[in-house]
C-alpha cells in the first residue's frame, strides 16, 4: 500500500475507532495524534515527490469492479498542484483542531469522528485519478459537513446545513451524468465502460465540440456552486455563519479549495478547447464575483459573514486565474488556494476565539477591543492584511499573479478582467481594514468587553505556524511555487498551443523508490 | 393440463414425460401453493393465541424453501441447458425464439406450446422470484417483531398464510406468458393485499386504506381486463408471443388498427400501472400504505412493485414487437412510459416534500422510485432485440439496472421500514415531529435509518447509488432520453430534502414536551437508550450489512442480474 492509501485510511480507521472513546478528552487527543500522524504522513509522500516531473505520481492502482464490460478502478496520485491542495489539508485539520480545542462541548467523539471523515473524503478528492472513485470521495464530504453545520452550529443551522446539502448535491448529480457520458463514450471506443482519468483524457477531446460543451458544463456546474461562483454563490453566507468555528476553518480553508482543483483538473483538462470557448463566459463571472463579493461584503454588520463574502471575492480571483489559462495565472491561482486557505482560515479561526469570549458575531458589539488583547489584534492584523493583499505577505504573491495572468491572456482577449478585478483588491482593503477599525481600533465602546481575556498559549500555538508560512510564502513564494510549476506549465502550455500534448495527461510514472 | 394434451395426438410415454418435466419446473411455486394450504390448516390447530407465531416460522420456511428452489433453477439455467428434451423446443419449457416463423408459435407440433403457454420459467422470472421470496422471508421476520401484528395474535395464522397467498400471486406475475395468466395472477396478489392492508380491523386507519385500495384496485383492474378484451379483440389470442407474432404480421402488413391497438395498450397499462404505482394511478398508495400495518405496507412498497415490474416488463417486451431493422418497437409505448416516469418521480418527490408522517413520506417516496425504475424500463423498450446480445446492448444494460435497482431498493427501503417499525414499537407514532431526539433515545436505530435514507437517496457508499448509476448508464445510452436524464437527476435532489428532514428530526432537534412519550417507562435502559431485543438489533444487520456491501462492492450485485439477459 502506497503512502496516498495511507494518507486517505488514517482518518477513515480514525473515524471508527472514535466509537470507542467515550471520554471527550481521549477523544480529542486521539483525534490530535490522529491528525498529527496523517500530517507526518503527507510530508512524508512530500519528499518523495519529484517537483522536476509533471506526471502523477505515488500512483497507486487496484481492481475494484470489473463486471461485464465495466471496469472501474481505485486510482490514486498526486502532481504538484494535488500534492500542495493534500499538505494544505493535513495541515489546516491539525491548527484547525488545536485552535479550536475547547470551543465545543457537546458530544465531542462524534464531532471529531465527523472531522476525521472529512479529511478522508478531502484527501481522497485530491488524490483519486479515478473519476468514479473521485465522484465517491466528493459525496463522502457532503455528510459529515452536513452534521457538522446541522448540530454544532449556530441558530439557523437546520436551514444552512440543509442548503448547503441541496446546492452541493444538486450540482454533483450533474456531474455524475456527465462522467457516465464520458465513460460510454469510452465503451464506444475501446469496448470498456470506465472512468479511469487517463483513459478518459483521450477520449474526451476527440468528442465533437458540442458534447464537449455539454460536458464542460455539467462540470463546471457542480465546482461552480462549489467554490461558489457568482450566481451560486448564496449558500456559503449561510453556510459560513451558521457553522461551528472548526466547520468554517475547514469549510473556507479546503472545502472551497475541491470546486478551484476540479476546473483545473477535469474541466480544463478533460475539455481543453470548450474551456477556451466558455473561458470568457466563466471569467466575467469571476469578476461580477470579485466585485459583488467585496461591495456585499463591505455593508456586512457580522463579522463571518463579511469573512464569508470575502471568500467569494477570493475565489473570484482564482477562477479568474485558471480560465486565463496562462503559466502565471495558473500559478497565482494554485498559490491563492494555499493563501486563501490559510488567511481565511485564520481570519475565521480567531474570529471564532473571539465568539467564544463574547458570544456575538456584530461588529457594533466590539470596539477597541485592540486596547484589551493587543496580541489577539496583532495576529489578526496580520491575518487581515494577508487577506487584503499586502506585499510582503502571501495574498499579495497570488493576487498578483492571477491579475498578470489575466492580463497577459491569449484567452480572455481583453484587458478589462484584470483592470476590474484590480478593484476587488482596492475594495478589500476597504471592507477589510473598516472592519478591524471598528472592531479593533478606537476607544473602547462596550464595558463589558473590557473583561475580554487575550489569547491563551494554546491559542498562540495554533496561529503561530500559520503566521510563518504567510511570511514564508510572501517572501519566498518559489519555494512553493516550484512545486506545482512542472505539472501546471505543462497545462498551460498545452491549453494555450506551446506543446502540443501536456507531458503529465498521457504519462504515469511509477511510484518513486526512494533508495537510502 | 393433461385434459388439453390428450387431444393434440401426442404419444402417452411422451406426456408423461413432458408433465414430469413441466412440474419439475413448478417447483417453486407448488411449495408455495402446498405452504399455503397447510399453514391454514396449521392455524386452524393450534388454539394458544400466543403459539400461533408458529405459523410465522412456518411460513418462513416455506418462503426460504421457494427461494431455494428458485436460485436452484437459475443455476439450471446456468450450467445444464443441454438437458433440456428436444421435443422441449431446446429452450425452456415452452419453446419460443424470435427466429420462429409466426403461425408455427402455436402449432402444437412445435413442442406443446398452445396449452402449455400459461407461465414460463426463464432467467428473468426466477430473478424476480428471488426477490420476491427473500422480500417475504425479510417481510415475514419484520411482522414476527411487529407490535401491530403481535397485538392482534389470534389472527396472525391467518396473516402468515394470505402471505403465503400473495407470494405464490407475485411469483406467477413476472412469468406469466398469457393475457388470462397475468389477470389472475394480479388478482391473486390485489384480493390478498386488500385483506392484508385491513388486517387491523380494529383500526379505522387500516380499514379505510383497505376500502380505498378495494375500490381503486377493482376500477383498475377493470380497466386493465377490457384492454386485454381489445387486444384479444385484434389479434385472436391471448398468449403475449402469439399476440406478438399476429402484430408483427399485421404492422408488416400495415393492416394494424392502431387506435385500437393503442387503447388496449394504454387500458392494459393502467392496471400494471396501478400495481407500481405509477402516475397518474398512484392515488391509493399513500392511503393504503399510512394506513396498513408497516410490515404490509414494506411487503407492498417491495414485492409486490417488482412483480408488477415482472409483469409490466413481459408484457411491453413480449407482447409488442419491434422493428427488426430499425430495433424500435413498432409501437412506441416507450415515450408513453417515459413520460408517465417523469409525472409519477416529480409528482412523488414534491408531494413527499409536504408529509409530516414517515409512512406516508416513503410512501410518496416510493412513488417516487417507482418513476425512477420505469426510467429504466425505457431505456430497454427504445431497443428491443434481447436475445444473443451482449450485457453492454442498451436493451440487456436497461434489464440489468431495473434489477439491480430492484435489489438495492429491497434492502434499503425494507431497512427503513422496519427501522420505522421499530420506532413504533416504543413510541407508537409516525410523526416525524415524534422522532426528535431519537438519536439520543436509540443511536442504532438512528443511524441505520439515516444510513437507509441516504441510500434511498443515492448517495453513494449505498447500495442506493449502484442503483441510480446503472439507470443512468442505461437511460444515457438512449440519447434521445436526455430529458429524462435531467429530471431524474433533479428529482433525485427534491427527495434528498425530505429525507434529510428526518434525519434532522432524529440527530438535531432535541425531543421536548410535544414528542410523543414512549409506552412504557420500562423501556429505558441505565444508560439512557431505549431497550430492544437482541434479535431485532440483528434483523438491522440483515439490511444494512448488504446495503453498504454493495454500495461498495457492487461486483456480485451486477453478476447476478446480469443473469437475467442471459439465455433470454
Amino acid at each position: 500500500m502506497g503512502v496516498l492509501s495511507v494518507l486517505i485510511l488514517i482518518p477513515l480507521l480514525s473515524a471508527a475507532l472514535l466509537h470507542f472513546a467515550k471520554n471527550d478528552r481521549v477523544a480529542k487527543l486521539f483525534t490530535l495524534v490522529s491528525t498529527l500522524v496523517t500530517f507526518g504522513v503527507s510530508l512524508v509522500a512530500y519528499s518523495q515527490f519529484d517537483a522536476g516531473s509533471s506526471a502523477f505520481q505515488l500512483n497507486e492502482k487496484y481492481e475494484w469492479i470489473t463486471a461485464h464490460n465495466l471496469s472501474i478502478n481505485y486510482i490514486v496520485g498526486v502532481d504538484g498542484m494535488s500534492l500542495m491542495l493534500v499538505l494544505l489539508t493535513t495541515f489546516l485539520t491539525v491548527i484547525a483542531l488545536i485552535g479550536t480545542w475547547n470551543s465545543q462541548s457537546k458530544q465531542i467523539p462524534n464531532l471529531m469522528a465527523l472531522i476525521l471523515l472529512l479529511q478522508a473524503g478531502m484527501i481522497g478528492v485530491f488524490c483519486s485519478l479515478d473519476l468514479f472513485l473521485f465522484y465517491i470521495f466528493w459525496e463522502l464530504i457532503l455528510i459529515p459537513m452536513y452534521f457538522i453545520i446541522g448540530i454544532w452550529g449556530g441558530e439557523r443551522k437546520m436551514y444552512a446545513a440543509v442548503k448547503f446539502f441541496i446546492y452541493t448535491l444538486a450540482g454533483s448529480l450533474f456531474m455524475l451524468v456527465a462522467i457516465i457520458w464520458l465513460g460510454l463514450e469510452a465503451a464506444k471506443v475501446t469496448g470498456v465502460f470506465t472512468t479511469d482519468l487517463m483513459k478518459l483524457l483521450a477520449v474526451s477531446r476527440s468528442l465533437p465540440l458540442d458534447v464537449q460543451n455539454y460536458l464542460f458544463w455539467a462540470f463546471a456546474l457542480s465546482f461552480a456552486i462549489k467554490v461558489p461562483l457568482f450566481p451560486l454563490h448564496t449558500w456559503l453566507p449561510d453556510a459560513h455563519v451558521e457553522a461551528p468555528t472548526i466547520g468554517s476553518v475547514l469549510l473556507a480553508g479546503v472545502l472551497l479549495k475541491m470546486g478551484t482543483y476540479g476546473l483545473i483538473r477535469f474541466n480544463l483538462g478533460l475539455f481543453p478547447q470548450a474551456s477556451i470557448n466558455n473561458a470568457s463566459i466563466v471569467s466575467t463571472l469571476a469578476v461580477i464575483g470579485i466585485i459583488y463579493g467585496a461591495l456585499v461584503a463591505i455593508v456586512q454588520t457580522d463579522i463571518k459573514k463579511l469573512i464569508a463574502y470575502s471568500s467569494v471575492t477570493h475565489m473570484g480571483f482564482i477562477v479568474l486565474g485558471i480560465f486565463s489559462m496562462t503559466r502565471e495565472g495558473l500559478q497565482g491561482a494554485t498559490i491563492q488556494m494555499i493563501n486563501h486557505g490559510l488567511s481565511t482560515g485564520m481570519l475565521f479561526m480567531m474570529f471564532g476565539m473571539m465568539y467564544e469570549r463574547k458570544h456575538s458575531r456584530q461588529i457594533s458589539d466590539y470596539g477597541g477591543v485592540a486596547k484589551i488583547t493587543p496580541l489577539f489584534a496583532i495576529f489578526f492584523a496580520i491575518a487581515m492584511l494577508s487577506s487584503v493583499g499586502l506585499p510582503g505577505l502571501n495574498g499579495f504573491v497570488g493576487e498578483y499573479l492571477t491579475l498578470m495572468g489575466a492580463f497577459q491572456s491569449t484567452v480572455l482577449h481583453s484587458w478589462w478582467y484584470s483592470i476590474l478585478s484590480s478593484t476587488g483588491v482596492i475594495l478589500a482593503a476597504v471592507y477589510l481594514l473598516w472592519m478591524y477599525q471598528r472592531f479593533m481600533l478606537g476607544p473602547v465602546t462596550h464595558e463589558s468587553n473590557r473583561s475580554l481575556k487575550d489569547l491563551s498559549t494554546r491559542e498562540i500555538v495554533s496561529l503561530v505556524p500559520l503566521v510563518i508560512f504567510m511570511i514564508w510564502i510572501g517572501i519566498r513564494p518559489m519555494n512553493f511555487m516550484n512545486v506545482t510549476a512542472s505539472s501546471l506549465n505543462a497545462l498551460s502550455d498545452s491549453l494555450t498551443g506551446k506543446t502540443e500534448q501536456p507531458k503529465s495527461d498521457y504519462q504515469m510514472v511509477a511510484p518513486k523508490v526512494i533508495v537510502k | 393440463m393433461s385434459f388439453f394434451l390428450l387431444d393434440s395426438g401426442i404419444p402417452t410415454a411422451e406426456l408423461t414425460k413432458f408433465v414430469n418435466f413441466s412440474m419439475g419446473k413448478f417447483i417453486p411455486e407448488l411449495i408455495l401453493t402446498a405452504g399455503f394450504l397447510f399453514a391454514i390448516v396449521l392455524d386452524l390447530l393450534i388454539k394458544d393465541k400466543n403459539a400461533k407465531k408458529l405459523v410465522g416460522y412456518f411460513a418462513f420456511i416455506v418462503l426460504a424453501a421457494a427461494f431455494a428452489m428458485s436460485w436452484d433453477q437459475l443455476a439450471y439455467f446456468h450450467g445444464e441447458m443441454k438437458d433440456i428434451p428436444k421435443w422441449a423446443g431446446g429452450k425452456m419449457i415452452f419453446p419460443y425464439s424470435q427466429t420462429l416463423p409466426a403461425p408455427q408459435l402455436i402449432s402444437p407440433s412445435e413442442g406443446f406450446f398452445a396449452p402449455f403457454s400459461m407461465v414460463v420459467v426463464d432467467n428473468l422470472s426466477v430473478i424476480f422470484k428471488m426477490i420476491i421470496s427473500l422480500a417475504g422471508m425479510f417481510v415475514v421476520g419484520m411482522s414476527l417483531l411487529s407490535r401491530e401484528v403481535e397485538d392482534r395474535g389470534r389472527r396472525n395464522g391467518e396473516f402468515f398464510s394470505l402471505l403465503l397467498a400473495m407470494t405464490l400471486g407475485m411469483f406467477l406475475m413476472p412469468a406469466s406468458m398469457d393475457l388470462l395468466m397475468m389477470y389472475i395472477s394480479l388478482e391473486l396478489v390485489s384480493i390478498t393485499s386488500y385483506i392484508m392492508a385491513g388486517f387491523m380491523k380494529d383500526s379505522p386507519r387500516s380499514t379505510e386504506a383497505s376500502m380505498k385500495y378495494v375500490l381503486f384496485g377493482a376500477f383498475s383492474s377493470g380497466l386493465m381486463i377490457y384492454g386485454f378484451s381489445i387486444l384479444y379483440g385484434l389479434t385472436g389470442s391471448t398468449n403475449i408471443m402469439a399476440i406478438k407474432a399476429v402484430l408483427e404480421t399485421q404492422f408488416l402488413s400495415g393492416s394494424v388498427n392502431t387506435v385500437a391497438l393503442t387503447v388496449a395498450v394504454i387500458l392494459s397499462l393502467v392496471g400494471m400501472g396501478y400495481k407500481i404505482s405509477a402516475a397518474p394511478f398512484h392515488f391509493w398508495t399513500p392511503d393504503v400504505y399510512e394506513g396498513a400495518p408497516i410490515p404490509v405496507t414494506a411487503l407492498l412498497s417491495v414485492a409486490s412493485k417488482a412483480g408488477g415490474f415482472g409483469l409490466l416488463m413481459r408484457f411491453l417486451f413480449f407482447a409488442i414487437p419491434s422493428n427488426a431493422q430499425t430495433m424500435q418497437p413498432y409501437f412506441n409505448w416507450p415515450i408513453i412510459l417515459a413520460i408517465m416516469s417523469a409525472l409519477t418521480m416529480t409528482l412523488g418527490n414534491f408531494a413527499a416534500l409536504r408529509q409530516s408522517n414517515v409512512k406516508r413520506m416513503l410512501a410518496y417516496s416510493t412513488i417516487a422510485h417507482a418513476g425512477y425504475m420505469m426510467v429504466a424500463l425505457v431505456s430497454v423498450g427504445a431497443f428491443q432485440r434481447l436475445i444473443g446480445q451482449d450485457p453492454g446492448s442498451p436493451s440487456n444494460a436497461g434489464i440489468t439496472a431495473i434489477l439491480i435497482y430492484l435489489i438495492s431498493y429491497l434492502f434499503t427501503n425494507l431497512g427503513a421500514f422496519y427501522v420505522i417499525m421499530l420506532i413504533a414499537n416504543k413510541i407508537n407514532s409516525e410523526e416525524i415531529e415524534d422522532y426528535k431526539g431519537f438519536a439520543k433515545r436509540s443511536p442504532l436505530l438512528a443511524v441505520s435509518l439515516s444510513l437507509f435514507l441516504v441510500s434511498l437517496t443515492g448517495i453513494p457508499l449505498t447500495v442506493g447509488f449502484i442503483g441510480k448509476f446503472y439507470i443512468f448508464i442505461a437511460i444515457l445510452k438512449q440519447p434521445q432520453y436526455l430529458w429524462l436524464v435531467v429530471v431524474m437527476a433533479l428529482n433525485s435532489v427534491v427527495s434528498l430534502y425530505y429525507y434529510v428532514r428526518v434525519m434532522q428530526s432524529m440527530f438535531i432537534k432535541q425531543a421536548d414536551a410535544q414528542t410523543a412519550p414512549l409506552l412504557g417507562e420500562m423501556e429505558i435502559q441505565a444508560d439512557g437508550t431505549l431497550r430492544y431485543s437482541m434479535m431485532s438489533k440483528i434483523f438491522i444487520f440483515v439490511f444494512l450489512i448488504p446495503t453498504i456491501l454493495f454500495g461498495i462492492y457492487f461486483t456480485p450485485l451486477v453478476d447476478f442480474a446480469g443473469n437475467a439477459i442471459r439465455f433470454f
